[in-house]
């Protein structure tokens, strides 16, 4: 309490004066893009009237790969090794979007079991996913212990993406009409061991940092996010969970097999970066009991994947669609434009990642400490190469 | 009495030839092939469009001050320290006037907010 | 054999004095120098098994040499001399680093009558020697021409001014209690029949956390180490530095935490008495081992202890490390000094009869 008030005087102060780098008043200094405490490769370029910041400006483009165009000059199956690289640490929900999205325009019904096989990979992608950005968040604070302990068990959970679709990081495991493959025999049991291995490590975290003294002095109060911001903002997923919106595709649109499983929407109220990353901690706990249930639920037997014509010569019906799911970061949409050729026309990602690294980065990094902006950065869990596809 | 520092004279000597020998090293053994990129100053990946010695708006000036002042205050307090098994209660009262005027002018700062650091 | 004696007694009686002053510093730097290079080896394997991993493991026997190949490596790379440093200051900041580090060890009490220099003023010459080291630091933040350089030697400056002031004050405490300046008079002003509870950590509780936080911050160690803090300013006052001229650094830091962890045992844990001392049974049973011994033991609790922070904690804020510093550890210091300065006056037993 006494840390969101100090930061809220902190925040109020005049800053209407246009600011003059020559009055010696103020330095500038850039983080990022080859900086350690920025995600991924883009730069921060801050302004500092002592250790405070007054301005900041955020600079992508180190990593324009120009994702939408390529995928127009490519047919449909081959779209697939360039969608899951939009998002590093999680491309499966990409290879989901752009796999429904093509399903939806050519027509194509996934059996039912290959949406039970999908649910369960988005939701392990979801578990690795969160696993990284909680040692992120713990490094980023100056805490390495944390990130060692996540990333181990998110080794494991790649284990587990391994014996699933053969791949550790990039699956390609969705495809359009299905999933590649069925389930390994005794994958349940491994699966749920390294759940179980999970839940007790989420335990662990509990103690070690949400309920450290450093990091609430400096996470609680940190990047506050008002009610009011959010809409005009466009902030969506665990970020606008924290600030106390119960706002979930998994549940106010229920896609795949959502709707059969019983799972909780988890909101914060307090919007800071801690809330944030209590928010996050939570969401794997229910997404591990999500996993239990389709472990136990899942139909073992029946097909994997739809008939589908040869993909090497498919020529998908002219539409557009916009398909969405909720992803680590929010809603995650395709916008799909087909002509009727084996190309497609236009594809637009919609990713939270531009909002949440840009508008309101520069908006919440305004008033903060030097020493919090990567710890705020973490904390809104972006992408650059989505913010740039 | 004074040949105690001796030995101190020379490891003083010694640890300061120590940090030098350490540096020499490193020329001596070390490759040397410098260029303009590399002899750069870190800046992110940009140029260093700008003298890093700026005019710097925070309170280490104050800090200082007060650090002067609270040393002081220590280093008077070294010898009261040492003998305030013979000198009893009377120079224990006497450090502590001087301490109390100390703590005041302390509250003062805090209370003016010169130990605020935002 | 002989002629080497015939030579040695030839000499003046004042060289020969200086080759064995050199000697035993020779005797002390070589083992402190190992001790730091295995200091390393410890934080990196320490820290692997808290972390979940092995840590080194692969140089030499269970990665035994593994410090022994950091320092060839080290010695191997390039000093990069940034192009609008100031090159003199530039180097000479390192030295002035690890010097002070080095010689405060020479009043170090290591035993009973174990020690170079036996001066009076021994605590105060370590004081000024660990607050030398903080212009190193400065110098090198101003030398290196650069932004990141510059805060980081800023903040360490005003860091390590703080908590300089609420060491001081914890010294003081120790002094009253203790009567001497003289690090080896303190050590036996703590000798008495309860053992390792005649300590000063007992009565001195809170003087004693005060001095190992700041000591911890001193030495710009984690939770501390915003000096370097890598995810804001990347390295600090060290950023453009390689080479031995950061080993000189890493050096230094290494053997300030030494220096810090031994002075704890020093003032507060009994030095090298044993913990058993006057008890009935466990006394006369642990008499054989020797007080180096016990020193080396409790020294290497604090070393263990500065591991095991920073694998525990995130770092703090700059504004909170200052707020800690001036507004709760000065005083707590100021009021604890009063308190042990009136049961010295009225001779309360045990500690202070």
């Amino acid at each position: 309490m006494i840390y969101a008030k100090r930061r809220k005087r902190m925040s109020t102060q005049e800053h209407n004066a246009p600011i003059d780098l020559e009055s010696g008043k103020y330095v500038k200094i850039w983080q990022g893009p080859q900086h350690p405490g920025i995600t991924g490769n883009m730069a921060l370029e801050l302004v500092l009237n002592g250790d405070e910041v007054v301005d900041c400006k955020t600079h992508v483009g180190y990593l324009h790969r120009g994702f939408e165009k390529l995928m127009e000059r490519r047919t449909f199956i081959q779209n697939f090794p360039i969608v899951c690289r939009i998002a590093v640490p999680e491309p499966t929900f990409n290879e989901y979007l752009y796999a429904a999205a093509v399903e939806e325009l050519a027509g194509i019904e996934s059996p039912q079991r290959a949406q039970w096989l999908r649910t369960l990979n988005l939701e392990l992608m979801r578990l690795a996913s969160y696993l990284m950005w909680l040692g992120g968040i713990g490094a980023s604070f100056g805490q390495a212990t944390i990130y060692q302990w996540t990333v181990t068990h998110r080794d494991y959970v790649l284990d587990l993406f391994e014996e699933m679709t053969g791949a550790r990081v990039y699956h390609m495991y969705i495809v359009p009409g299905g999933v590649r493959a069925g389930l390994p025999e005794g994958f349940e049991d491994r699966a749920r061991a390294v759940l179980d291995g999970v839940e007790r490590l989420l335990n662990e975290i509990e103690k070690v940092l949400f309920k450290n003294v450093v990091f609430k002095a400096r996470a609680k109060g940190l990047g506050i996010i008002s009610k009011e911001m959010v809409d005009p903002y466009g902030i969506v997923g665990p970020n606008a969970r924290a600030a106390g919106f119960t706002r979930d595709l998994r549940r106010d649109e229920p896609y795949l097999v959502y709707d059969q499983l019983d799972f909780d929407v988890v909101t914060g109220t307090e919007s800071d970066a801690y809330a944030r990353a209590k928010v996050r901690h939570q969401e794997m706990r229910e997404g591990i009991r999500m996993m239990r249930q389709i472990l136990e639920q899942m139909p073992t037997d029946g097909p994997f994947q739809a008939k589908m014509p040869n993909v090497l010569h498919w020529e998908v019906p002219a539409g557009e669609t916009y398909v969405k799911a909720e992803c680590t970061r929010g809603e995650y949409g395709y916008y799909l434009v087909t002509d009727g050729s084996q190309y497609l026309r236009r594809v637009h990602v919609r990713g939270p990642s531009y909002t949440h690294a840009i508008a309101v980065m520069e908006k919440l990094a305004v008033g903060t400490n030097i020493a919090d902006i990567a710890g705020l950065m973490v904390s809104l869990h972006t992408y650059p190469p989505e913010i740039e596809r | 009495m004074l040949e105690n520092y001796l030995p101190i004279l020379i490891f003083l000597a010694i640890a300061f030839v120590m940090g030098g020998v350490v540096i020499g090293m490193g020329f001596l053994l070390g490759t040397r092939k410098p260029d303009n990129e590399k002899l750069s100053p870190y800046e992110c990946g940009f140029e260093a469009f700008e003298d890093a010695r700026m005019k710097f708006d925070v309170r280490y000036y104050l800090v200082a001050i007060l650090f002067i002042i609270f040393d002081l205050e220590i280093a008077f307090l070294f010898p009261w320290a040492v003998v305030l098994d013979e000198i009893g209660m009377v120079g224990f009262i006497a450090m502590m006037v001087f301490l109390g005027v100390l703590v005041i002018g302390f509250v003062y700062e805090w209370k003016k907010g010169a130990l605020e650091w935002e | 054999m002989e002629f080497f004696i015939g030579l040695w007694e030839a000499l003046p009686d004042g060289l020969q004095t200086v080759i064995w002053i050199l000697l035993k510093i020779i005797a002390i730097i070589l083992p402190l120098m190992i001790c730091v290079a295995y200091y390393t080896y410890a934080e990196r394997k320490v820290i692997g098994y808290m972390q979940v991993r092995v840590g080194p493991n692969r140089v030499g026997p269970k990665g035994w040499l593994q410090p022994i190949a950091d320092a060839v490596k080290l010695m191997f790379k390039e000093i990069i001399i940034p192009s609008n440093a100031n090159k003199a200051l530039f180097l000479i900041a390192p030295a002035i680093t690890l010097g002070p580090a080095l010689a405060a060890w020479a009043v170090f009490p290591f035993d009973e009558e174990l020690v170079l220099a036996d001066i009076n003023a021994g605590l105060l010459y370590i004081l000024a020697l660990t607050s030398v080291g903080v212009y190193g630091v400065i110098i090198a933040g101003w030398a290196s021409n650069s932004k990141y350089a510059f805060l980081g030697a800023m903040r360490s400056a005003a860091q390590i001014v703080a908590y300089e002031i609420a060491m001081g004050f914890a010294l003081v405490g120790v002094l009253v209690a203790a009567g001497s300046l003289n690090l080896g008079d303190i050590v036996r002003a703590q000798s008495g029949n309860g053992g390792l509870f005649s300590w000063f950590w007992l009565p001195l509780l809170p003087l004693f956390g005060v001095y190992v936080i700041s000591g911890v911050a001193e030495t710009n160690r984690a939770p501390f180490d915003v000096a370097e803090g890598e995810s804001e300013i990347v390295a600090g006052f060290h950023i453009d530095y390689s080479g031995m001229a950061f080993a000189a650094f890493f050096l230094a830091e290494y053997a300030n935490m030494i220096l810090i962890a031994a002075l704890s045992a020093i003032m507060f844990m009994g030095g090298w008495l044993s913990p058993f001392q006057g008890w009935p049974i466990l006394g006369p049973l642990f008499d054989w081992v020797p007080g180096f011994v016990w020193l080396v033991l409790k020294t290497g609790l604090f070393a263990f202890l500065f591991l095991w922070l920073r694998a525990t904690f995130p770092r703090y804020r700059y504004d909170q490390i200052m707020r800690l510093g001036w507004k709760v550890f000065i005083p707590i210091t100021i009021v604890w000094i009063a308190v042990v300065g009136l049961a010295v006056v009225y001779q309360l037993p045990w500690w202070f009869d």
